[in-house]
């Protein structure tokens, strides 16, 4: 039985999150105290480098070198930025941290302020989290007025100093390029990388953008050491990851996990398994950015590559459960809604191209798509992919192709037999009344649409052409006299 | 103020060893956004009014916490008296009484609210 283990959420639920002193009797702030008096910049460098530290906000991108690098521009000004925008549907990791464990962050900030050479910290959150950004201002006061944030900090002769920025509301604003000028002021609209924002980042200058459950981890590495972290998670993916558990499952909520436990595991033994005894189909993660993987692969231990192997990403870590009643095409459409929405409209493979593939897969769900449309699919999401300006749209089609690619036979089901086995597709499923119908008129006084025909006593018919698919007929008949049967199409 | 990393030290290890000479019993009531959605705000004054007519809050403490991330259980509590710890949930307005009573009056290790133990963490 796997459990969980908590570095990330180590004080969440544990200590009172306005209380300096909980924070501080966890061991709060030593980590800052022993870089200060102890290390020296560039050992604190060598330190996140040597634990293998990645990126928590979807990339996986090393953090020891993201700091190696702005630590080594030379510039008298440098900035820290925690990204907490949070945007993935589903995903509240992020929130959970700020709220549960303030302090945790504005220490790690500070730390890499030292590693790095900034004064000047930024936590850009969604302003959707009020609760986070009060306990967040409360903490950065509390930590100023005991000399843990500001000038010369312990007693020693650097100074940091932060300021919470509210996010502009908008999934893009969490790219880094586009979350650096929407704090400039500017529109949050990315930009080409390079230059990446640790060589020219927030007003010209180096600055580290990295993730709030990333920098949770560095108070941790640097009071346990390197070694102590990579014993846990992986070889190329040390660490624990932190999911949100949503969807199809019996206990949704947050979990901690070392790298490399199994899906299998933490849908089954964290997770409780699934609700109502219904059989797992997969898991989406990665968000808009990732894609679904079929329960055949459930045995696979997670980490950055083995997602990616699977045409998923680790992402952010929101983990949506799908079970035998959902419709793989219309969980894909779903994704690419999201991107429509979401797109900035900068560039057009984006803005339009996304809005086309979202047309194909709408054919594909109501019955008009023909032999050509999944190649059109197909075309359409490798141009998008390749010629997108940011990671929004770069990684938009990635649901449809991993859907494409695991779950053919279900877009021929709709493509070829017009028909959605899971029944979510409206317009290829009808509700028709059998013989064993007894004629209690309960039915066609619930119909909303009155579309229900017949004589008391008398078998029933509805009146395909009319019936809106409400379902009310088939949920309030008690003789089980209303079937849900395929097809359909021609009364769409 | 703390001039240096000794004396924050000091004063974590104080805290610590205060802690650990008071057997009083802790409530930490689960405090993040999904709990107050899930009423732990009104949960939390609840248990707090029935403490103070039992006339027993000098050595029951009622404290807000962040989230355990067991939202399936919210509102969630932990009841901690010095190394022991239980978490329950859900638990609502109306079980608060009950909770007190089975869990703070009595000692109570099982009953119908209690969904686990802590989860360990690198601090432990
Ligand atoms: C469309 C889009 C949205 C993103 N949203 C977030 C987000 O909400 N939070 C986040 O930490 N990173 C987000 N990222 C990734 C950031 O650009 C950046 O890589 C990350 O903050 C770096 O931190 P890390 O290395 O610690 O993960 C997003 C990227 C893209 C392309
Ligand atoms: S890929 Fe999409 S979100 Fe990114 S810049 Fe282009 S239009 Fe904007
Ligand atoms: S599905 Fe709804 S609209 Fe259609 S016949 Fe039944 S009750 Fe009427
Ligand atoms: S509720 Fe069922 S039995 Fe009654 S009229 Fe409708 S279909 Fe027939």
């Amino acid at each position: 039985m796997i459990e969980q283990y908590r570095i990330v959420l180590r004080n969440c639920g544990v200590i009172d999150p306005d209380s300096l002193d909980d924070y501080i009797k966890q061991y709060g702030y030593q980590a800052l105290g022993k870089t200060l008096a102890e290390m020296t910049p560039a050992d604190v460098v060598a330190e996140i480098e040597g634990a293998g530290l990645r990126g928590r906000g979807g990339g996986g991108f090393p953090t020891g070198f993201k700091w190696k690098i702005a630590a080594q521009q030379k510039s008298d000004t440098k900035f820290v930025v925690c990204n907490a925008d949070e945007g993935d549907p589903g995903a509240f990791m992020d929130r959970s941290v700020i709220e549960g464990d303030p302090h945790s962050i504005i220490e790690a900030m500070a730390i890499a302020g030292y590693a790095i050479g900034a004064s000047m910290g930024y936590v850009y959150v969604r302003a959707e989290y009020p609760l986070a950004i009060e306990r967040l201002n409360r903490a950065i006061d509390k930590a100023k007025e005991k000399g843990l944030l500001g000038d010369n900090i312990l007693g020693s002769d650097f100074s940091f100093d932060l300021e919470i920025k509210f996010g502009a509301g908008a999934f893009v604003c969490g790219e880094e390029t586009s979350l650096i000028h929407s704090i400039e002021g500017y529109r949050g609209e990315p930009t080409t990388k390079p230059p990446f924002p640790a060589v020219e980042g927030l007003f010209g200058k180096p600055t580290i953008v990295n993730n709030v459950e990333t920098f949770a981890n560095v108070p941790a590495i640097i009071l346990k050491g390197k070694d102590w972290f990579r014993s846990i998670g992986t070889e190329s993916s040390p660490g624990t990851k932190v999911f949100a558990l949503a969807g199809k499952i019996n206990n949704t909520g947050l979990i901690e996990v070392p790298m490399g436990t199994t899906i299998n595991q933490i849908i089954f033994e964290i997770g409780g398994g699934i609700p109502n005894g219904k059989k797992a189909k997969a898991i989406q993660t990665g968000g808009p950015s990732g894609g679904c993987i079929p329960v055949k692969y459930f045995d696979t231990a997670i980490d950055y590559e083995s997602l990616k192997a699977l045409e998923s990403m680790m992402g952010s870590g929101g983990m949506i459960v799908l079970d035998e009643d959902t419709c793989i095409v219309d969980t894909a459409k779903f994704y690419l809604d999201f991107t429509v929405d979401e797109s900035c409209g900068k560039c057009t493979p984006c803005r339009i191209g996304n809005k086309r593939l979202l047309e194909l897969l709408e054919k594909v769900t109501n019955g008009t798509a023909d032999e050509n449309t999944l190649n059109d699919i197909q075309s359409l999401s490798q141009v998008i992919k390749d010629t997108s300006l940011c990671g929004l749209g770069q990684t938009s089609p990635n649901p449809v192709l991993s859907t494409l690619k695991f779950f053919p036979e279900e877009y021929k089901e709709h493509i070829v037999d017009k028909k959605c086995s899971a029944f979510v597709c409206k317009e290829l499923y009808q509700y028709v009344i059998n013989d064993s119908c007894v004629g209690c008129t309960l039915c066609s006084k619930k119909c909303p649409v009155s579309c229900i025909e017949g004589e008391v006593k008398g078998v029933h018919i509805i009146v395909q052409d009319d019936c809106i698919k409400c379902g009310k007929c088939y949920e309030v008949c008690k003789f089980n006299s209303v079937d849900l049967v395929p097809g359909g199409l021609s009364n769409v | 103020m703390f001039n240096n990393l000794d004396e924050l030290k000091t004063y974590s290890d104080e805290l610590r060893n205060k802690k650990e000479s008071c057997d009083c019993v802790e409530v930490l009531v689960g405090m993040s956004s999904c709990g107050i959605a899930a009423g732990a705000k009104e949960v939390m004054k609840a248990l707090q009014e029935i403490i103070e007519q039992r006339g027993i809050s000098g050595c029951v403490k009622v404290k807000q916490t962040g989230c355990v991330g067991m939202c399936y259980n919210e509102p969630t509590m932990e009841i901690k008296r010095g190394d022991e710890s239980i978490l329950l949930g859900p638990v609502n307005v109306e079980d608060a009484e009950n909770v007190v009573d089975m869990h703070i009056g009595n000692e109570l290790k099982i009953s119908k609210y209690v969904i686990g133990n802590k989860f360990k963490t690198c601090l432990d």
